[in-house]
């Protein structure tokens, strides 16, 4: 027990503070080693003799040689994704954005070159990849704020060209949305950067070949990223478009109203008999349509019969969650009244404008029932 | 045993008599603060080599994995080296009383239970000037409580070698440190 006490007291005096070392020790560092042998002769101590890389006899302090290398360049980054979801995007859409972070986790500063891809196939967040983005670009955060500015796309610094051990910086893969893409695509992206000679992203590291070298060598101690292997030199993660827009589903119905001798009772569809279509307009996407404009050509045969609904006053009927509207369809193509009903030059029933409101994606309002009749000829 | 003894008194006379020959050199006379406090280089009867080497892996004649040694290369963070330290009695008496301490190199950490060393006693220090076995060195806590020290915390290794080590015979010790 006392002994303990005593270690205890002696270790407070010289109280040990551990290094603070966040990153390893730089590329280029000279570590050093010097031993020191005590010994007697005789029962005579002698002067102590310090080692050398090839031994020493002289003794003294001073007299031997440090044991020395050089430590090298362990090349080693990671590019990790940084949502840690899909971005959200509509077709059409131009400068859309997913973010990365690239960190240089090796022991010296250097560029990375950075090149973006869609990727075919292959699943990220769980959701396979679909179509393609266009457009493809990198873009450094070039105030290295994090967030994508449009300063960041006007300074379009496309490679990072010196970034110190143990630092990051926010990458930035932007691209435009094509109109052809669809609701509930997925377009997959992969950022692959690469280690470069510090100052100069156009030269890649290549790792020393063969035995050490004088100088400082480079090891490449990266792990395997999403499209690389491990110790290449590169890292790589994939990131995700999600496209939603409105998907509009249509169905049509049609039903004998009354024909002219079993009138209203069990009518068939004989020359003269009245036909109500339904045309039903659903919205089953992820974004609300605007805009919606449905055009139904008249069938060859038959006749629009005009006045049939609100007191037989106008033309088409539409109802969106037991909401009633009508609109007239003028003939001639021409909508005079501005409701957003006419009947084309074409002979095709439209419906669109102020007859059609905009249609969200989820809700009881998200279908509308397009009702008109036509007479057999 | 007699004869070892006439040859040390032989040699201290020597090694007397070279000091004092060097001392009257134009260097020590120039600065004679340095010649009061060090004395002048001499000969000495241990010749100690450090060696710093590294692992590295390879196919044998067999197509077997084995690991060879290689000079420090490719060293990054991370990367054991060995430091090897050999001792050679190149006198013809022998050697007593041997300790040999090391530091662990600036940059590097101690692994831990890697040190060896043939008929010594091994023991570490947190300072440098003090070294106990491993269970009685103890590092103060910022509560005020200590605790064991770790290996990684240990900053000099000694060996003290049991026995003496014979003219012409030749002692090693060894231990290996990782690169921050």
């Amino acid at each position: 027990m006392k002994r303990l006490l005593a270690m205890a007291a002696l270790a407070g005096l010289g109280m040990w503070q551990p290094a603070a070392l966040a990153l390893g020790t730089a590329a280029n560092t000279s570590i050093a080693n010097k031993a020191t042998i005590n010994y007697s002769v005789g029962g005579n101590a002698q002067t102590p003799i310090e080692s050398s890389p090839g031994g020493n006899t002289t003794a003294g302090v001073g007299a031997g040689l440090n044991t020395t290398f050089v430590v090298d360049d362990k090349v080693d980054l990671t590019v990790t994704e940084l949502s840690g979801a899909g971005t959200v995007v509509n077709p059409g859409q131009t400068n859309q954005v997913t973010g990365f972070r690239v960190s240089n986790t090796g022991n010296a500063p250097h560029a990375f070159a950075l090149a973006s891809a869609n990727n075919t196939g292959g699943v990220v967040f769980t959701n396979t990849d679909t179509t393609d983005v266009a457009n493809l670009r990198v873009i450094v955060d070039s105030n290295a704020n994090g967030t994508f500015e449009a300063a960041d796309l006007t300074a379009n610094i496309n490679n990072i060209n010196t970034l110190a051990a143990d630092a990051n910086i926010v990458v930035f893969v932007v691209a435009d949305v094509p109109v052809t893409t669809a609701n509930g695509q997925f377009a997959n992206v992969r950022l692959t950067a690469s280690a470069a000679v510090n100052n100069t992203p156009g030269t890649l590291v290549t790792q020393t070949a063969g035995g050490d070298t004088a100088g400082v060598d480079f090891v490449f101690a990266d792990g395997a990223g999403a499209g690389d292997i491990a110790r290449d030199g590169k890292n790589s993660a994939d990131d995700q478009y999600a496209v939603q827009s409105a998907r509009l589903t249509v169905t049509k119905a049609s039903a004998v109203v009354s024909d002219p001798f079993s009138l209203l009772v069990n009518p068939k569809a004989i020359p003269g008999a009245v036909v109500e279509y339904a045309v039903t307009v659903a919205n089953t996407g992820t974004q609300n349509a605007t805009g919606v404009t449905l055009l139904d050509p008249l069938p060859a045969n038959t006749a629009f019969r005009p006045n049939v609904y609100n007191g037989n006053t106008r033309d088409v009927r539409i109802t969106i969650n037991g909401v009633d509207t009508f609109c007239v369809a003028e003939a001639g193509g021409v909508d005079t009244g501005g409701d957003g009903c006419v009947i084309t030059v074409g002979n095709s029933l439209q419906v669109g404008g102020l007859a059609l409101p905009t249609l969200p994606f989820a809700g009881p309002t998200n279908t509308a029932l397009v009702r008109f009749q036509v007479t057999i000829n | 045993m007699k004869k070892g003894y006439a040859l040390t008194t032989g040699f201290i006379l020597l090694a007397l008599s070279s000091a004092a020959a060097l001392a009257e050199g134009p260097l020590l006379a120039a600065n004679p603060a340095v010649a009061a406090t060090r004395p002048a280089p001499k000969a000495g009867c241990i010749e100690l080599k450090s060696v710093a080497e590294t692992e590295e892996s390879y196919r044998d004649d067999k197509g077997q994995q084995a690991l060879r040694r290689v000079p420090a290369a490719k060293v990054v963070p991370g990367t054991q080296v060995i430091w090897t330290l050999s001792a050679s009695n190149v006198c013809a008496a022998a050697a007593d009383k041997v300790f040999i301490d090391n530091p662990v190199p600036e940059h590097m950490t101690l692994v831990a239970d890697s040190v060896r060393g043939a008929g010594a006693d091994i023991s570490y220090s947190l300072d440098g000037k003090q070294f106990a076995a491993p269970d009685q060195l103890r590092v103060s806590e910022a509560d005020g409580t200590t605790r064991p020290a770790r290996a990684d915390e240990y900053t000099h290794v000694r060996w003290a070698f049991r026995n003496s080590i014979g003219p012409g015979q030749l002692a090693a010790a060894s231990f290996r440190a990782t690169v921050r």
